[in-house]
Order: structure tokens, then C-alpha cells, then sequence
């Protein structure tokens, strides 16, 4: 049995956005301030799959750029319906974290009154904590560790700290080695947590350049030294939560043992990527070969549509409507114990069925489900998907 | 008419909608329990009248999904499994497109094998919502389920895409419908049509009936249902390859009694020639013609009633009715103030106001009452005969003049003049009876409407009722809506011929036509409002009046005892459709006829019509002075 099972909504980059009345452009992003009947609104359609699907959250994590361009209407509009969106889930705790796009890092209309994080402790609610104490930490040393559920520790860390500063350092997140430290001061200081999470807006480690060849260079400066000392410090695996991607990232490593879930964007606008927000299923047991691991459930949200489940074309779109993390058994592993399930004779299985006796199957990463899949079709066993992309039944016709 | 622009309320369309989502919007009329006998039915009905949403509810899943008393009545009364085959426009083009660089043999025989497997994904999905497909809330019972252990339903699929030359992945019904997508998706691939696949080559020679019999018979082999019967019900058949069209009509007169027809189709196009056939069935005899227009004006009430109710349900609006909502129509039937019978026409009552003023600006109508021997004086005091033959009859019509016209300044020969209008005038346009008459009980026209009608109440801070202003606002707002996808529609002028007119201009010349018999300076007690085509209509006119009937612009007035799918409109009559009457300021009434060919012919008229469209463009409200019928 799981010694720890959490529920968390992760949303990130939302840049919300306060139309200007004299431009007829498109906004950055699908969310604009207080929207009318005819403009876009995700919130209020979450509230509608919210309410319809009785959907419910231990807590709400926000991975940054709440608004666009150091847009404060925007971003009070957004920290509002994000405060509103805890209760509708009817969640204990709301965290979040600062993106590159909520600093007023390059300083607009702000050239008397230069102050790159100013304008967001001015929000109501207090951002990113009720509590002053957290609040005024997190400013001041660039991260914060807040205790926001019993067995739950979550190191909130502003990787925009320093933006505003050198000419390049808005290109890019940074934590400094005085940070880490302080972080692993602070972590030794306290009780051991059940579930530790470190909910950063940039990733940690470099990913695929996002254009063309070009190597990416925004991700994290020492991000690794500070995943080594996570892991180190406290002797269990860290999920990490991030976002500024706007593309989908699930890696797993045992050393340094994380998890990083980097997050889809809530609403902002680039060609070739769904809006998604994800509700994630956290079991931790640090008894068991795989401390870590969970469920990951995905909406897409379209205008039309609203919030839906559906099934995505590329892996870089977006996250499949269901996937995981923390499979104790590799792919080949996981094909034989189906087959075995499955029988030799033509015949097909529902997938919950199936599930149930291959219950790692929901812990795989998409990109371990592919190749479970490939090597699934290599002996003539299929898999069918519903309306809304999730397997359904699994089967073989010969 | 192949292509046409983004449809008029299109979002209320039911073929965006799912099995469960058409059950919870369905109102059943009385057309529903006509088409859910167990005889073939055509369905005949313009754009919006409610053919696809009629269709899908006859699926089991629908039937199941469907709650209320009437719903179990139906459940016990359709004792067969429909199997709904969607068409759609776009779908055909693809076709079409894709099949263009084939012979014109091969390109019947491509588009054919395409429809059948289409059938065969059709029929696969009801055999799916009759087993594992249920409804979220399944009021169905046994009527719309069957008992499907999972070895039957490997046995069938592997039974039925061995006979299909199918390719099956997984052998389950998911898993057949995937196959069958497949194969078409294939299609598409380059050099697909050079060498067709084992699949689509065995279904060159089949015909809609053979495929429904190979699967109906697989299925009663593996279930044992031996008294099965299918309702094969095919939407938009328009669409489909004229082949298909000709074996779908020709099974009207099939004996097998395993399947029933039912077939929508517009009133008027060449499928329709296709049944016009003397080899073909007949209505009455192999199936029931069932129109989808309202005769009774009561029937179309009851149904609007229903719809409202469905569309106010949930919202603040359910609390009350919609002629307290939205009042009653000031000129369709006796209001607050003026109740039924004779003491609507007491002294000081609303309608004795509107003869009196009439008679005062409008000489002719004070002799026309003269000649009649009534006082408006003593209006309640008329005799019965008198009141039933002349006031009753004419009295819409003189508040409608009343509305529009005043005397002008100094007039001293009581010739009436147009009043100076920035608007249809509200007291006509308004009310819960307009709102009906207005949307002719077309289910798409009357949802868009009143939903709007329902938000904008739903906003308005005092929350009593909607403004007839308000109400007017919409009606004009969706007229001119209308009249805009009207003027969007392309129609085949291939035929060439003397008279070039779009079919816009055409609306737009009867309506002017119209709008001066009613407001001419002459009072007339039945003014013309309807048109008859004629053998001088000219033959380019025709087709028009044949879209105009398909997109529901016009209406067929003599509809009793006609052929509904005669492919002439010569000798039928018709009138414009309410909806537009806001717009072109006429009365929402059927009038008296006139040969179209006169209406066309008076010279004077197009020229006004001219006058029309420019003051259209200018921006111009409708406020000309009767001068304009010298």
C-alpha cells in the first residue's frame, strides 16, 4: 500500500492578458481579461468540467507566467480565478511560482520606476502566499519550503530571480549555487517529507532545441547541481513540476530519482500545441522498487469544445488524455505479462481489464507506451482507442 | 445547390451532435410518431425542419437516453433498431474530388463502393449502441439492448470481415468500425483507386440491401434474434450517388420484413425526379410522405411550446411561461386588454381604436367599410355574420396599416402616407405568437431565436418581461440574417435565359410586390401574399423557386393532396417565409395568390426592386412614403 497518495492540479503558463481597446490583433494567448460572451475563456469552461465531472484536487500548483508581458491586469485577473479554481476543487492549497513573463524584467512603461518584481507583490491575494513569512522569503532568497499538506513538502523556487539584471538573463532561468545551498540548509533543518515536489517555472536540464537544430539555452542554469542535491539531501525521489516549455516533457531518472512532469501551456496561443492542464495521481511508497510514481490525466481545450479529453497527433502537441510515471517494469516486460493476459486465441480484452492485472501499464510514460505498443503489433496484438484517445480494448483477430 | 455557405443557425444543426445530446434536445411533434411506424417513410422538409434530429432518434442509443412518459411510449412502440447513415456535402465533394480522374463508369462505381462501406460503418455503430454503446443514463430496456456475450462478438467480427475481405485488428465491433474507417482512409492514400483492396473490390457489386441482409444475418446467426428487423434510415439522400438513390427507392416497394426505409430528402431536386418515376413506389401505397411544415397553426404552437420549455429549462426563464415572457402577439390573437369574442371590439378597445383611426386616414378603407354597412362607431355592436365574414377577417390587416400608415400633413383626401420608421414597427413584431409564426415551427429557426430571446431576458436587470422593442430587434436581426445566407447560396444558372435574377433579387422582387398590395394607398381586405408559378414563369425563374423551397425560403401553401417531391414547382403555390416578414414589412399571413409570371412582369417593379437594393446599401431605414406606388 502507498504510504502517500496526493492529487495535484498542474497548470502553467497561462499568459492572461488585459485587451487594448485600440488594437485589433489577436491577444497572446486565449485568455483575456474578464471575457465577454463572445471571447474566449478556459476558466469558465473549467468551471463547467469541473462541475460536470466532479473533478477534485489535494492542490493547485501553477508552474508561472500567469500573465504576458508583465501585463498586471492580467496577471490579477488570472491569480484571481486561480484562487477561485483552488476552491472549486475544492483544494487545500494554491502554489505557484513566477515565470519569466510575469517580471517586469525588461522593464516596460517602467523606465522612472525600475522594479522587475514590484508590480506582482501589489496583487491581491497576497502572491505566491497567503503567508507573509513565505511570501517574504520567497522574494527575498528566490525560493521558498512550504508545508501545504500533511507528508507534503514543496520547494517553490523563482528560476527568474535575477532577470532584469545582466542584458541576456531574461533569456533563461538560472538558480545560483548560494541558493542551493540555502535550499539544502533549509531541507536538513526540517522533517522528512512522504512526497517532496520542486515546482520551478524553467526546466531543469536542457531539452530539444524548440527551433530547428539550435541547442536550448533557456533551461535552468545549474538545475542539475540543485536535482543532485535534492536527491542527495533528503535520500528520496523529487518530482519536479515545471513549465515555459509550452511542450510536454515527462522525464524519469534514478539518478539523480526524479520525475519532471514539464506541463503544456493552460491558454497561451503557438501553432502545433494544445492548451492543456493536467490532474495528476501521486502515489509514494518508500518501501517499494519504484518509490515514486502516478497518473497523469490530461485535458485539451479547444474554442469550440471546451475542456475534453483528446487523443493527440504528435508528441509534441501536447500530453496523451492518460499516461503515467514510475513503471517498475520496462517495456518488454510489461508485452509479455499482456499476452499472457490476452491468450493465444483470437479474442479481444476491455483495457480496464487488463489494467487490473498489469497495473504498471498506467504508469508508463507515453514514451514508454510506444514502444509497448510497437512491440505489441510486431505479434499481431492491436490496441483500440475511444473518441477521446484512450486504449480501450486490446486484442489480436488471428 | 451542391455547395452552400455556413447554414442559417447552423450551430443548432443536429448532425453536430451526439446520440445522447439529440435525446435530451428532442421535442417528438406529431410528425415523429408518423415516422416511427413501422412502414418506410419519406421525410421531406427544407434546411432546419428537423429530418436529421427526426432520423437520429430513432437509434437505440437515442431511444434509450430518452426520459419522459412519451419516451416509454416510444420504446414501446418502435420495435425495430434504426441504423442511421449520415451524408454530408462535404463528404461528397471529397468523393467526387478524389474519383474525378476516373472514367464516368468507375466514378459511379468508386463513389458507390464508398457510400456502402459508409452503410456497413453505420449499420456497425447500431449493433454498437445495442451492446456495449450505452447511454449515460440507459432508460432502454431490452427494446434497445441485446445481450452480447464478448466470445459472440469475436465470432461476428471475425465472421464479418472474413466476408468482407477486411483487414481486423482487434476483433470486436470497436474494432470492426476502426477496419472499416481504415479502409476508407486508405482510399485516400496515392494510386489507392489504380488497385482498389480486396475489401472495397468485393463491395463493387453489392447494393445497400445486400449489405444490410449480410450483416442482419450474421447477427441473428451468432444472437439467435430471428424476428429482428432494422429501420435503414438514411439522412439527406440528395447527397448520395444517384445509384443509391435509385435502389433506396425501388426497396420502398421491398417485401422483406426485416427492413423498413426511412428516407429524408428536400422537397424538391432530382432525387425527387427519381421517385416521380412511374417504376417507383408510391405515396400512401409503399411508404408515408410526411412533410415537415406545420398546417395547423395549433400543432405548430404545442410544438414551440415544447421547445421552449426544453430551451428555458435550467435557466431563469422556466419559472415562467413564454407568453408571459414575452407577451402576447398584439395581432394574432386578443391580448391583455382585448380578450376574445365581441368585447374585443367594444368602444375604446385597442382594435375598435386602430378601425376608427384607419377609416380617418385612409379613405379607402372608410368606404370599403361604408360599402360593407359597419359603423366603427358601434364595431361590437356588428351582427355575427358580418363580424365572422368582414371585421374577424380583415382586422389584422388594419392594424397592420394602422402600424405603417398616417395621414400626411394637410391631407384633406385621405390618402394615407408611410409613416416615418426607424424600425419594423414592435407592436407587429412581437410576442410569444410572432416569435411562432415567425419560425414557422422550424425547429433550428425557433432554438436560434429563442435562445437568444431567453439569454437576453436572462440579462436584463428587471426581469419581468423582454421589451417588444427587444423582441422586434431579433426577429430583424434574424431576417436580415437569413436573407444574408440567402444571398450566399449559389444556384446553378447554367440554363442561361433572358432573365438574369439571383435568388436574393427574386425574394426581393416579390416581397416588394407584397409590401405595396398591403400598404398601397388602396385598402384591401386580402391583400396578395402568396405567388403561383405559372406556365410564363420563365424557365430560369424555375430553379430558383426550387432552391428557395430547399433552403426553406418559401413554403408550399397548397399543401394538401400535392405531390411533395415533384421536381416542377409549376402550378404550385407558395409564400415567403414568415421570418423575413420583419424585413420586407409584410404581414405574417397567407394572403391571396398571384401568378408569378404577373408579379415578374411589371417593369416598374424591378425597377423598384433596384430602388431596394440601393437603399439597402445606403443604410437607409424603410420609411418611403406611399409616392413609391405611382
Amino acid at each position: 500500500m502507498p504510504k502517500c497518495r496526493v492529487r495535484l492540479a498542474l497548470f502553467s503558463d497561462l499568459h492572461a492578458y488585459h485587451p487594448s481597446p485600440d488594437s485589433n490583433k489577436g491577444g497572446p494567448s486565449y485568455l483575456p481579461t474578464n471575457p465577454g460572451v463572445a471571447d474566449p475563456d478556459p476558466f469558465g469552461d473549467l468551471d463547467t468540467l469541473i462541475e460536470h465531472h466532479q473533478l477534485r484536487a489535494d492542490l493547485v500548483l501553477c508552474g508561472g507566467d500567469i500573465c504576458d508581458k508583465a501585463d498586471l491586469r492580467g496577471f490579477q485577473y488570472a491569480w484571481t480565478r486561480l484562487n477561485l479554481l483552488k476552491t472549486k476543487l475544492k483544494a487545500q492549497g494554491l502554489i505557484a511560482t513566477c515565470g519569466n513573463h510575469d517580471l517586469n524584467s525588461r522593464f516596460i512603461e517602467a523606465a522612472e520606476d525600475p522594479d522587475p518584481k514590484g508590480a506582482l507583490q501589489t496583487v491581491q491575494p497576497q502572491f505566491p502566499f497567503d503567508d507573509s513569512n513565505l511570501t517574504n522569503h520567497y522574494w527575498a532568497r528566490n525560493f521558498a519550503v512550504a508545508s501545504p499538506l500533511e507528508g507534503v513538502r514543496v520547494v517553490v523556487l523563482n528560476t527568474s530571480a535575477y532577470h532584469g539584471g545582466a542584458d541576456d538573463e531574461h533569456n533563461h532561468g538560472r538558480v545560483s549555487l548560494r541558493t542551493i545551498s540555502a535550499i539544502e540548509k533549509e531541507l536538513r533543518a526540517v522533517r522528512m517529507a512522504d512526497l517532496n515536489i520542486l515546482l520551478c517555472h524553467h526546466h531543469v536540464r536542457p531539452l530539444q532545441g524548440i527551433w530547428g537544430n539550435a541547442p536550448d539555452s533557456e533551461y535552468m542554469k545549474k538545475g542539475s547541481e540543485l536535482l543532485s542535491m535534492l536527491t542527495r539531501c533528503t535520500a528520496t525521489p523529487w518530482l519536479v513540476l515545471h513549465g515555459h516549455r509550452h511542450v510536454p516533457n515527462l522525464e524519469h531518472s534514478h539518478d539523480p530519482s526524479v520525475i519532471i512532469v514539464g506541463a503544456s501551456s493552460f491558454s497561451g496561443q503557438v501553432q502545433g500545441r494544445l492548451n492543456q492542464f493536467h490532474l495528476l495521481e501521486v502515489e509514494v511508497d518508500v518501501t517499494a522498487t519504484q518509490p515514486l510514481r502516478g497518473t497523469i490525466e490530461t485535458w485539451s481545450w479547444s474554442r469550440p469544445s471546451g475542456w475534453l479529453r483528446r487523443p493527440i497527433a504528435t508528441e509534441d502537441e501536447g500530453f496523451p488524455p492518460a499516461c503515467g510515471f514510475g513503471s517498475s517494469f520496462q517495456p518488454r516486460a510489461i508485452v509479455k505479462q499482456i499476452e499472457k493476459v490476452l491468450g493465444t486465441d483470437p479474442d479481444y480484452i476491455p483495457w480496464q481489464d487488463v489494467v487490473a492485472k498489469v497495473p504498471d501499464l498506467q504508469f508508463m510514460t507515453p514514451s514508454q507506451f510506444r514502444q509497448v505498443e510497437s512491440l505489441l503489433e510486431s505479434i499481431n496484438i492491436n490496441l483500440n482507442r475511444d473518441r477521446e484517445g484512450r486504449v480501450s480494448q486490446v486484442g489480436r483477430a488471428e | 445547390m451542391s455547395k452552400v455557405a455556413s447554414p442559417f443557425f447552423g450551430a443548432y444543426n443536429a448532425r453536430h451532435i451526439n446520440a445522447e445530446e439529440v435525446a435530451r434536445q428532442f421535442v417528438p411533434s406529431g410528425k415523429f410518431w408518423e415516422l416511427s411506424a413501422l412502414r418506410n417513410s419519406l421525410l421531406i422538409g427544407p434546411r432546419g425542419s428537423g429530418k436529421t434530429h427526426l432520423l437520429k432518434m430513432l437509434q437505440p442509443k437515442a431511444l434509450a437516453a430518452w426520459e419522459g412518459n412519451e419516451a416509454d411510449h416510444a420504446r414501446s412502440k418502435v420495435d425495430y433498431w434504426g441504423v442511421f447513415t449520415p451524408a454530408d456535402i462535404n463528404w461528397k465533394t471529397q468523393v467526387e474530388h478524389k474519383a474525378q480522374t476516373l472514367s464516368g463508369e468507375q466514378q459511379s462505381q468508386f463513389s458507390n463502393v464508398v457510400f456502402l462501406s459508409h452503410f456497413r460503418e453505420a449499420f456497425v455503430t447500431c449493433l454498437l449502441q445495442l451492446t456495449r454503446d450505452r447511454p449515460s443514463f440507459d432508460h432502454g430496456g431490452t427494446s434497445t439492448r441485446v445481450e452480447l456475450t464478448r466470445d459472440k462478438e469475436v465470432t461476428l467480427c471475425i465472421a464479418l470481415a472474413e466476408a468482407w475481405g477486411l483487414r481486423l485488428r482487434v476483433p470486436s465491433l470497436d474494432g470492426l468500425r476502426l477496419g472499416l474507417v481504415e479502409e476508407l482512409v486508405r482510399l485516400g492514400m496515392p494510386h489507392a483507386l489504380q488497385s482498389l483492396s480486396p475489401y472495397m473490390s468485393r463491395l463493387t457489386n453489392m447494393s445497400v440491401l445486400g449489405v444490410a441482409r449480410e450483416i442482419a444475418e450474421h447477427f441473428v446467426s451468432v444472437t439467435g434474434l430471428y424476428t429482428a428487423r432494422w429501420a435503414l434510415c438514411f439522412d439527406e439522400l440528395e447527397i448520395a450517388p444517384q445509384s443509391i438513390q435509385e435502389n433506396l427507392f425501388q426497396y420502398l416497394r421491398s417485401t422483406d420484413q426485416r427492413f423498413v426505409f426511412k428516407l429524408a430528402i428536400s422537397p424538391s431536386n432530382d432525387a425527387s425526379a427519381l421517385l416521380n418515376q412511374e417504376t417507383m413506389a408510391s405515396a400512401g401505397n409503399d411508404y408515408d410522405a410526411i412533410p415537415l411544415w406545420f398546417i395547423d397553426q395549433r400543432e405548430r404552437e404545442q410544438f414551440c411550446l415544447q421547445l421552449w420549455d426544453k430551451l428555458a429549462a435550467g435557466t431563469r426563464a422556466s419559472t415562467l411561461s413564454p407568453q408571459n415572457l414575452l407577451q402576447r402577439s398584439r395581432f394574432q390573437y386578443p391580448n391583455a386588454e382585448s380578450t376574445f369574442g365581441r368585447r374585443r371590439y367594444q368602444v375604446e378597445s385597442p382594435w375598435t381604436r386602430d378601425f376608427e383611426y384607419l377609416s380617418r386616414i385612409d379613405r379607402s378603407f372608410s368606404e370599403y367599410l361604408k360599402h360593407k354597412g359597419i359603423k366603427t362607431s358601434t364595431l361590437g355592436s356588428t351582427s355575427r355574420d358580418k363580424m365572422d365574414s368582414v371585421v374577424r377577417k380583415i382586422a389584422p390587416i388594419v392594424g397592420f396599416r394602422c402600424a405603417y400608415l398616417t395621414n400626411a400633413k394637410g391631407d384633406t383626401t385621405g390618402t394615407p402616407v408611410r409613416r416615418k420608421l426607424k424600425a419594423p414597427p414592435s407592436d407587429i413584431f412581437s410576442g410569444w405568437d410572432a416569435v411562432c409564426t415567425a419560425t414557422e415551427g422550424n425547429p433550428r429557426w425557433f432554438s436560434g431565436i429563442a435562445s437568444r430571446l431567453i439569454l437576453k431576458w436572462s440579462q436584463s436587470p428587471s426581469g419581468v418581461a423582454l421589451t417588444r422593442e427587444q423582441q422586434m430587434r431579433e426577429l430583424e436581426a434574424s431576417a436580415k440574417k437569413f436573407l444574408a445566407w440567402i444571398n450566399a447560396i449559389p444556384v446553378d444558372k447554367s440554363g442561361g435565359g433572358v432573365v438574369q435574377m439571383s435568388l436574393h433579387e427574386l425574394i426581393t422582387a416579390m416581397a416588394f410586390y407584397f409590401e405595396q398590395d398591403v400598404l398601397g394607398r388602396v385598402f384591401k381586405a386580402d391583400p396578395v401574399a402568396s405567388f403561383t408559378v405559372d406556365e410564363r414563369t420563365p424557365d430560369e425563374i424555375r430553379p430558383l423557386i426550387v432552391a428557395a423551397l430547399n433552403i426553406g425560403a418559401i413554403v408550399i401553401v397548397d399543401d394538401e393532396n400535392v405531390n411533395f417531391t415533384a421536381t416542377s414547382p409549376v402550378g404550385r403555390t407558395f409564400r415567403l417565409v414568415h421570418l423575413l416578414a420583419p424585413y420586407f414589412n409584410l404581414p405574417m399571413r397567407k394572403g391571396r395568390s398571384r401568378n408569378l409570371s404577373t408579379i415578374l412582369s411589371k417593369r416598374t417593379l424591378l425597377s423598384k426592386r433596384v430602388h431596394f437594393a440601393q437603399r439597402e446599401s445606403s443604410g437607409e431605414t424603410n420609411n418611403d412614403q406611399l409616392g413609391l406606388f405611382s
